[in-house]
């Protein structure tokens, strides 16, 4: 909420508002169009269950956003997606509640289409880390937690630009380079273990990315915010969809140089995922991570379980086990559920 | 007995093979275009060619997933299933990509490629109409 009480937040929407109005009349010589047929509404919903150990049962509706896209011309090319999360519904003990939300910006920006194959990107964007930070929505990914290795210790989303080349748009080779100037704008409020970051600069390289499967290697270099504290990451994720199975995979090693307490200078981990289509939509999931945290003395190892019945790919219905050893801070054994529906 | 034999074996060992009908390319008359080859296609429908050689947005419609021409389609130029094109889809969806418009039937198709200057799409029957070019086809198979 906070975000609209600040004054230079509100300045960069009213620029980006003024922007918007001004360059949109001229876009359509063509009488009989509107300037709404260049916009696309969408969004996604995820209502979620957690029974961990040592948690009471809860259920939130973890995700309710909306996104809205505008496709004019090659210069404007704006997106806006705003998130209502972590809305707590019902949790055992405390019966039905409905006394808090957090609204967030997670992604307001401006893409330019400099060349064919050129896209210069200014704004607030989620940072191209991997395949899964990318399309992190609910509906689109395989389980209700997201593995450690794929968010951890690196900035999630980039205020700043970024600039995509496409070497080969129909196998998906691309490089992308972004960079972050000053501190995220409108940020989530986070838990004590994870953080902001102040400055950060990255780059991916995607190798391949269509149908059948992808790869990428990304760096990312970052400045902690309020805190003497650098990273250098460096990981490489892929996906292989195969007829009778999906196989994903990511490593990641992050070198760290803090003041703050810690027990190694490196976070590292990675996380292999398995997928197997059953009948009638319905899906057996598995994974396993192993991550190393450089400020606590446990590594966390996590397997997990689940079936996803997925009737179509937009709809989703999960149900895991997780079982984790070592550090919980991010990963708590119990069973986990959730609908999802991208719409 | 023997002949029973023989044509038994030989009806085991004929490939199962779907018949499909031709599959038209197909633009508005006025695009500059004159022919797209496979690559051009897929990059059309993954999203990734957004523009015409005259700077004209291109925008590419769709038939329901359970269309045959659908179904021949994604085979013929992505060697894929229409299921995996839609997740495809709506991962682009969620990256801020527009995924191509779904009309519900060929006329459909053909009357939007008819009246959309930029719009391309596909269908099985060969389309009469003086507005509409072939960008390629593909043969029965």
């Amino acid at each position: 909420m906070s975000f609209f009480l600040h004054s230079n937040r509100q300045a960069f929407a009213g620029a980006f508002s003024l922007v918007m109005i001004c360059f949109t009349p001229p876009l359509y010589a063509d009488k009989t169009a509107s300037w709404l047929d260049a916009v696309t509404v969408s969004g996604y919903a995820k209502l979620a269950t957690s029974s961990p150990n040592r948690a009471p049962t809860a259920v939130e509706l973890d995700d309710l956003s909306l996104f809205v896209s505008g496709k004019f011309n090659r210069w404007l090319n704006p997106f806006l997606e705003a998130e209502a999360y972590k809305i707590p519904l019902w949790e055992a003990g405390k019966g039905a509640q409905f006394n808090s939300a957090q609204l967030v910006v997670e992604r307001l920006y401006n893409d330019i289409h400099v060349t064919e194959n050129d896209t210069l990107r200014a704004g607030k964007f989620l940072a191209p880390i991997n395949h899964w930070n990318i399309v992190h929505a609910a509906p689109l990914v395989w389980t209700t937690n997201r593995p450690v290795t794929s968010s951890y210790s690196r900035a999630n989303y980039i205020t700043g630009i970024n600039a995509r080349h496409d070497f080969d748009a129909v196998a998906g080779h691309a490089l992308e380079v972004y960079w972050q100037p000053v501190e995220e704008f409108n940020p989530k409020a986070f838990s004590e273990h994870e953080r902001h970051y102040q400055a950060v600069a990255g780059a991916r390289w995607i190798a391949h990315e269509d149908l059948d499967y992808y790869l990428g290697v990304a760096f990312q270099h970052a400045d902690v915010a309020h805190r003497n504290e650098t990273r250098n990451s460096i990981s490489m994720d892929g996906n292989w969809l195969h007829k009778w199975f999906e196989l994903e995979s990511e490593l990641l090693f992050t070198q760290v140089d803090t003041d703050q307490l810690h027990y190694r200078n490196h976070d590292w981990g990675g996380y292999a995922q398995m997928a197997v289509p059953l009948i009638g939509h319905f899906n057996l999931i598995g994974r396993y991570e192993h991550f190393e945290f450089g400020n606590k003395t446990a590594a966390t190892n996590t397997a997990l379980g689940g079936i996803v019945y997925r009737p179509v790919p937009s709809l989703s219905f999960k149900l895991e086990w997780q079982q984790t050893q070592g550090s919980i801070y991010h990963n708590q054994t119990g069973l986990y559920s959730s609908i999802a529906v991208l719409f | 007995m023997k002949r029973w034999v023989v044509l038994g074996l030989v009806a085991a060992l004929m490939p199962v093979s779907i018949v499909w009908a031709d599959l038209y390319i197909i633009a508005n008359k006025d695009l500059p275009a004159a022919q797209l080859d496979k690559d051009d296609i897929a990059a059309i429908y993954l999203l990734k060619k957004k523009h015409w050689e005259n700077g004209e947005d291109i925008m590419p419609i769709n038939l329901p997933a359970q269309a045959d021409a659908r179904n021949r389609f994604t085979a013929e130029i992505f060697d894929s299933t229409p299921e995996k094109l839609g997740s495809y889809w709506d991962q682009m969806l969620f990256k801020g990509e527009t995924p191509p418009v779904t009309q519900n039937s060929e006329q459909a198709v053909i009357l939007f490629v008819e009246r959309v200057k930029g719009a391309i799409g596909y269908v099985e029957t060969k389309p009469q109409s003086q507005q509409i070019k072939i960008l390629q086809q593909f043969s029965s198979k």
